[in-house]
């Protein structure tokens, strides 16, 4: 398996156990968060192909003084690195920085709570 | 009383007591030392908590006057602020490496990428003005970079305050 795929997998993993938090940045549908020292940003954009209904998906890590060391387009160029896996892990950021999974859970509770 | 054993006593050992007394003065002398060198040294450690202090201070102002500026739209001086407030986190990345715990790195981490994220969508905004959903982002974003900055100001001060009171 390659390090990439490793690296995105593990992200996707921890993410949706809770472990690996993610923040929103400035720019709209875009999400950061750090880990070892580096940072790792990951975004959507237009679709290069126009009939693609979905956005592509845009994974940048930093080091620790900032500079863009590597970035991944879908999942291109890497082998066993696909396309649904980025945009999974895209979701899961966005869940995360949105904190979209407590806010459900406060919702829940309080409707539960209120019969 | 006869003391003529105790100067007798001292006659025949002043080698030894000398030594004795010699040792004594050098432990006495080693231990005023000591505390004094541990004293210089928290003096030394506080102080640069003070400049750490300053300088998160000066990126939290800079953050408040980059959060007037969205407001006001004026995008050149929120790129400006926030390319400052991104060096400063950096700076103290750097020079205060020591001093400064692994959360609060990547708390300051974060203040940076929140900050070049902002100077990012201004130098686009200066061209063309974003929409109220970007304006959301943007503001959040900037309101997440203040409360980065204070808490990691608060935890600075609190840690000048600690090693200010007597122990």
């Amino acid at each position: 398996m390659t390090k990439e795929k490793q690296l995105v997998d593990l992200l996707l993993a921890r993410t949706r156990a809770g472990t690996t938090s993610w923040e929103p940045t400035a720019e709209e549908d875009e999400f950061v968060t750090s880990v070892g020292g580096n940072s790792i940003w990951i975004r959507t954009v237009e679709p290069r192909n126009a009939s693609d209904n979905e956005p592509d998906v845009v994974l940048n890590v930093r080091d620790g003084d900032g500079r863009q060391v590597f970035s991944l387009y879908n999942g291109e160029g890497i082998a066993d690195l696909d396309f649904q896996t980025m945009r999974a892990l895209h979701e899961a950021a966005r869940r995360s920085a949105l904190k979209i999974d407590q806010i459900m859970e406060a919702i829940l509770k309080d409707l539960r709570g209120g019969q | 009383m006869d003391l003529s054993w105790l100067w007798q006593a001292l006659s025949n050992n002043w080698g030894s007591m000398a030594s004795v007394l010699g040792l004594g003065v050098s432990i006495a002398t080693f231990l005023v030392a000591k505390r004094a060198k541990t004293a210089a040294e928290d003096a030394k450690r506080e102080a640069r908590r003070r400049n750490l202090s300053e300088d998160l201070q000066d990126a939290r102002t800079k953050s408040e006057q980059a959060g007037l500026f969205i407001n006001e739209t004026k995008w050149d001086i929120v790129f400006v602020r926030s390319q400052e407030i991104a060096s400063i986190c950096s700076l103290v990345l750097k020079r205060w490496s020591d001093e400064l715990s692994e959360a609060s790195k990547e708390q300051i981490r974060l203040a940076r990428d929140e900050a070049s994220s902002i100077s990012r969508v201004a130098t686009r905004a200066s061209v063309r003005q974003p929409s109220e959903s970007q304006l959301r982002s943007l503001t959040a974003a900037q309101r997440k970079l203040n409360e980065l900055l204070s808490s990691e100001l608060g935890e600075s001060l609190k840690v000048i305050e600690r090693s200010g009171q007597p122990r």
